[in-house]
C-alpha cells in the first residue's frame, strides 16, 4: 500500500483541526470531514489506512457512517476508530459492542490518538 | 342480638365482606360501627373501635382539623378528600374518604363513611417522582460532561503539542505542566463523575415502581 491516508471526522471545529494537526505530525496525508455525509464525500475519492470518528454528530453520526461504510466500502470497515466523550457513550452501548470497532475516550493524549490509528492500519 | 330482616342481613354483610373501609359515626364523630377491614386496616377489632372518636384516629398532625369535617357534614350532608389516619402500630396511612349523612326513619342523624386506602399508590407517586427528578438531574450531568469533553481534549492536546514539538521555552516548561496536571485532573472528574451517574441511573431504572407497570398493576393485589 502507498502512503496511509487518514480522515478525521468530527463536528467541532477546534477538536477536528486539533486531531488533523496531531495526525499531520506523524503522516502527511490527513483528509477532514464535518460529519458522516460528509466522510462518505471523500470516501467516493479516497481509500483510507484509518477513520477516526466522532460518534455523536449532526447530519450522520458515527453509527450512521459505520453502517454506510459496511453497505458501500466493507474493506474499510476495519480502519474505523470512534473518538467519544463517555457520556454519551451510553446511547451508543449495544451498536458499540456489537459494531467491536474500538473507542478512544475524550479527552485524549497525543499518544492515545497516535496508537489508535497505528492499530488501525494494523487491522486493515 | 335483635333479629334481622334478610336482606339486612345480606347488607350487614355486604359491609363486613367489603374491602372498603367503611365505617358509621354520629354527628359528634363517635363510631358506631366498623366494618372488619376498616378495623384491620388500623389495627384493631372492630368492636375496640366502636364507642371512640373518629378524630382520635387521626394523625396528630390534622386532628385539629376533625371538628371543620364535621361543621361541613352537618352542613353539606356529604363530604369528600383525604384523611390522615394512624394505626395502632403508629404507622400513618392516607385514606380518601366519601362520606355521606343519613338519617334512621324517627330516629338520629347518622354518617356513613367509605373510604380506600391509598398509601401504597401516594408513596408509589412520590417514588416515581424521585426517580425522575434523579434522571433529569443525571442527564443533565451527563449533558455537562459532553459539553467539557471537545474544550478539554483541546486544551489537553494542545498543551501536549507544544511541549512535544519544542515549542514551549525553559521558563514556561513548568506552568505548561501545571495546567496539564490539572486539566488531567478535570478530566478525572468528569469521567468519575459520569460513571457514577451512569451507575446510578442504571441502579434506579429497574426500580420503578409497579404502579407503574400496566402488567403489574392490572394483576390482583394482596
Amino acid at each position: 500500500m502507498s502512503e496511509p491516508r487518514i480522515l478525521v471526522v468530527e463536528d467541532e471545529t477546534n477538536v477536528r483541526e486539533l486531531e488533523a494537526e496531531i495526525l499531520r505530525e506523524e503522516w502527511e496525508h490527513v483528509d477532514t470531514a464535518v460529519d458522516g455525509t460528509d466522510a462518505l464525500r471523500l470516501l467516493a475519492e479516497n481509500v483510507y489506512s484509518a477513520i477516526v470518528s466522532d460518534l455523536a454528530m449532526p447530519k450522520m453520526d458515527g453509527r450512521g457512517l459505520f453502517h454506510e461504510v459496511e453497505r458501500r466500502y466493507p474493506a474499510s470497515q476495519s480502519r474505523l476508530v470512534f473518538v467519544t466523550g463517555y457520556a454519551e457513550a451510553e446511547e451508543y452501548d449495544e451498536f458499540l459492542r456489537q459494531s467491536g470497532v474500538p473507542v478512544l475516550a475524550k479527552p485524549f493524549t497525543i499518544a492515545d490518538l497516535v496508537g489508535a490509528v497505528q492499530r488501525a492500519f494494523s487491522l486493515a | 342480638m335483635p333479629r334481622v330482616e334478610p336482606s339486612a342481613q345480606r347488607y350487614r354483610e355486604l359491609v363486613e365482606q367489603s374491602r372498603g373501609l367503611i365505617c358509621i359515626h354520629d354527628l359528634a364523630g363517635v363510631l358506631l360501627s366498623v366494618n372488619r377491614a376498616a378495623a384491620e386496616r388500623l389495627g384493631y377489632a372492630a368492636d375496640e373501635l366502636v364507642g371512640r372518636s373518629l378524630g382520635d384516629l387521626l394523625a396528630p398532625t390534622v386532628r385539629h382539623l376533625f371538628p371543620e369535617y364535621l361543621g361541613r357534614i352537618q352542613q353539606e350532608a356529604t363530604d369528600e378528600g383525604l384523611m390522615l389516619v394512624v394505626t395502632r402500630g403508629g404507622d400513618e396511612r392516607i385514606w380518601t374518604y366519601s362520606n355521606v349523612r343519613g338519617r334512621e326513619p324517627g330516629g338520629a342523624d347518622y354518617v356513613l363513611g367509605h373510604a380506600h386506602d391509598i398509601t401504597d399508590i401516594k408513596r408509589s407517586d412520590a417514588r416515581a417522582g424521585e426517580a425522575e427528578a434523579l434522571r433529569s438531574v443525571g442527564q443533565l450531568a451527563l449533558a455537562t460532561a459532553h459539553e467539557i469533553n471537545n474544550p478539554l481534549t483541546v486544551i489537553m492536546a494542545s498543551l501536549q503539542l507544544m511541549v512535544a514539538r519544542g515549542q514551549v521555552p525553559e521558563s514556561a516548561a513548568a506552568y505548561v505542566q501545571r495546567a496539564i496536571k490539572s486539566a488531567e485532573q478535570i478530566r478525572d472528574t468528569v469521567r468519575n463523575m459520569s460513571r457514577i451517574t451512569r451507575l446510578e441511573m442504571s441502579r434506579q431504572a429497574p426500580q420503578l415502581p409497579a404502579v407503574l407497570d400496566l402488567t403489574k398493576s392490572s394483576a390482583p393485589r394482596d
